[in-house]
């Protein structure tokens, strides 16, 4: 007999435990697959952190081989591979005219972040998050507390091509 | 069929054959859902556009106006162009121009002013795009309509912005 009288399938299984395991197993299987949605294939990639006008001594901050989180998530979002500044250049209306004008004292810094990101075609994603150019992004290193937009993002496109 | 005691043929409990076909049902509609979602697709791509009409070629032209030479520069032809919200493919970048850019603005006296804006650029980017002519208007294969003068928001392997579609034309093949 199929289902006995304990409604147990074969005399040994009660259908509706049978019944909740299938349940639970098609729940695990969806979140794995959900999950794993993002790929596991990371490739490196480098990424340029512009900082505008902020006064020159703010940048003594800046440490080639720190690591960097992410300031809201707290997620790692690489380590400084290098830093440049030039004279902060501010965008502004004046005499009928745009103009460009230099604040004195101050400086737009350029900080390279070099971190593994995990392939989600077309999402490079650096701490969970898509990278991408124009991006606003707040970060925190060991030493200091940055706000700026991604101006650069570099990586060897034949890699990402393998991980696509 | 059906004895007293609700067994079919006697033997088997008309509940227990409803529970054991609820079960069935479940385990090929996960199999199905799970394949589904593997493939990356868990909605129809089955719209009436695909089914009903054969998709043509359009020509999409995306302005992205006062952008910083650097969001340009990261636009290249032979990108792959997709939709930022649904990740949906929408086609290749074709060509990608530069002009200068200018804003509107107004003196001391209330002239208005079409001033150039420095180390910006209006950007204009051509895009191929699956889609047809109906109508009713320009539709992509995946069903979103295009309009002229619509904001897209678009993003590629390295930039993500909003620009406004330009122009929108059959290409003729």
């Amino acid at each position: 007999m199929l289902i006995d009288e304990k409604g147990r399938l074969f005399g040994k299984l009660n259908v509706l435990d049978v019944l909740f395991a299938m349940i639970l197993l098609a729940a695990i299987f969806l979140g794995y697959t959900m999950l794993s949605r993002g790929g596991s294939e990371t490739i490196p990639v480098t990424y340029t952190v512009e900082i505008q006008n902020r006064k020159d001594d703010y940048f003594e901050h800046v440490h080639i081989g720190e690591s960097v989180i992410d300031g809201v998530t707290k997620s790692p979002v690489g380590s400084i591979v290098g830093f440049s500044k030039q004279p902060a250049r501010k965008l502004e209306q004046a005499d009928g005219k745009m103009h460009i004008y230099m604040p004195q004292d101050h400086s737009d810094g350029y900080v390279k972040i070099q971190a593994d990101a995990i392939v989600a075609y077309p999402d490079l994603l650096v701490g969970n998050e898509p990278m991408k150019i124009g991006k606003e992004v707040a970060l925190r290193s060991e030493s200091l507390a940055m706000h700026g937009y991604v101006t650069g993002i570099e990586y060897d496109s034949e890699l990402l091509k393998g991980a696509k | 069929m059906l004895d007293k005691r609700g067994k079919l043929f006697g033997k088997i409990s008309i509940v227990d054959i409803f529970i054991v076909c609820i079960i069935v049902v479940m385990a090929i509609g996960a199999y199905a859902g799970i394949h589904k979602l593997s493939q990356g697709n868990i909605l129809t791509e089955d719209k009436a556009l695909i089914k009903n009409s054969a998709v043509d070629t359009l020509d999409v032209t995306l302005l992205f106006e006062e952008v910083r030479p650097f969001t340009a520069e990261a636009l290249y032809p032979g990108d792959e162009v997709f939709m930022d919200d649904t990740g949906k493919y929408l086609g290749d970048v074709v060509s990608v121009s530069t002009r200068q850019a200018q804003r509107l603005i107004y003196d001391s006296k209330g002239n208005a002013i079409n001033a150039k804006v420095p180390e910006r650029v209006d950007v204009f980017v051509s895009v191929r795009v699956p889609g047809k002519k109906l109508a009713n208007g320009f539709y992509t294969a995946n069903n979103i309509q295009l309009v002229h003068d619509a904001e897209l928001k678009i993003k590629t392997t390295k930039v993500e912005s909003i620009p406004t579609i330009y122009s929108i034309k059959t290409v003729s093949e």
